[in-house]
């Protein structure tokens, strides 16, 4: 399962999604939101989605999932919105009959939903400014 | 043709706005990137953008499609 959340959300009720007879481990990822960035006093952020495209690459990157590791078992949920320090921004949950494959596909599903996900990151710092993440080396074409 | 387009993330900043209707002579999602960054004063580089036309992303030489729905994306930064 692959979704976007504008609210807050228990992981919990995803986790549970996950328990099954047959998994031995289970193995999550969280990102919650940090209080600095670059030496900058970040005083929260807001994401913004282009959904129905999200969804339908968020799903593509859950069904890869099942191709590489037919036997464990996904899933993913993005918040976005406004954000404050400590909010759960991801949540990434992967269980399996071995610890392994577990630690592998909840990596790779991490690492996939940042770089194809269509998700935009806008910080807000301390000093009243704020900046979109990701794009310091675009005005460069870097 | 008339298209939809979306500036997502940066891109919506720079522009000014986040959805516009563009009426256009562009054949190619190229060729309306260039017009409208042009005329928009978009800095972002298309080297660092993605386009998608209809909820899908394609490649810049896609033909535009009358009445499509096109997003002009900046680098993804989830998670």
């Amino acid at each position: 399962m692959f979704d976007i959340r504008e609210e807050k959300f228990e992981v919990d009720d995803l986790k549970r999604q996950l328990v099954a007879p047959e998994c031995g481990g289970f193995v999550c990822f969280e990102g919650w939101v940090r209080d600095h960035h670059q030496g900058r006093a970040v005083k929260g952020l807001r994401y913004t989605v282009y959904r129905e495209l999200a969804l339908k690459e968020g799903r593509r990157i859950i069904d890869e999932a099942h191709e590489r590791w037919p036997d464990v078992k996904v899933c993913c949920v993005h918040r976005v919105g406004m954000l404050d320090i400590g909010d759960l921004a991801v949540w990434v949950g992967a269980s399996s009959a071995h610890r392994n494959e577990a630690f592998e596909v909840c990596r790779f599903l991490i690492d996939e939903v940042k770089s194809r996900v269509p998700i935009w990151k806008e910080e807000f710092y301390a000093d009243g400014t704020s900046e979109w993440m990701g794009c310091s080396g675009c005005a460069s074409g870097k | 043709m008339k298209v939809e387009v979306t500036y997502f993330g940066m891109l919506g900043a720079q522009a000014g706005m986040h959805k516009e209707t563009v009426i256009t002579d562009a054949s190619t999602l190229e060729d309306l990137f260039a017009e409208r960054a042009s005329a928009l004063g978009i800095t972002l580089p298309m080297t660092s953008v993605r386009a998608a036309m209809d909820d899908e992303i394609r490649d810049w030489s896609t033909s535009l499609e009358d009445g499509a729905f096109i997003g002009f994306m900046p680098p993804f930064c989830g998670g």
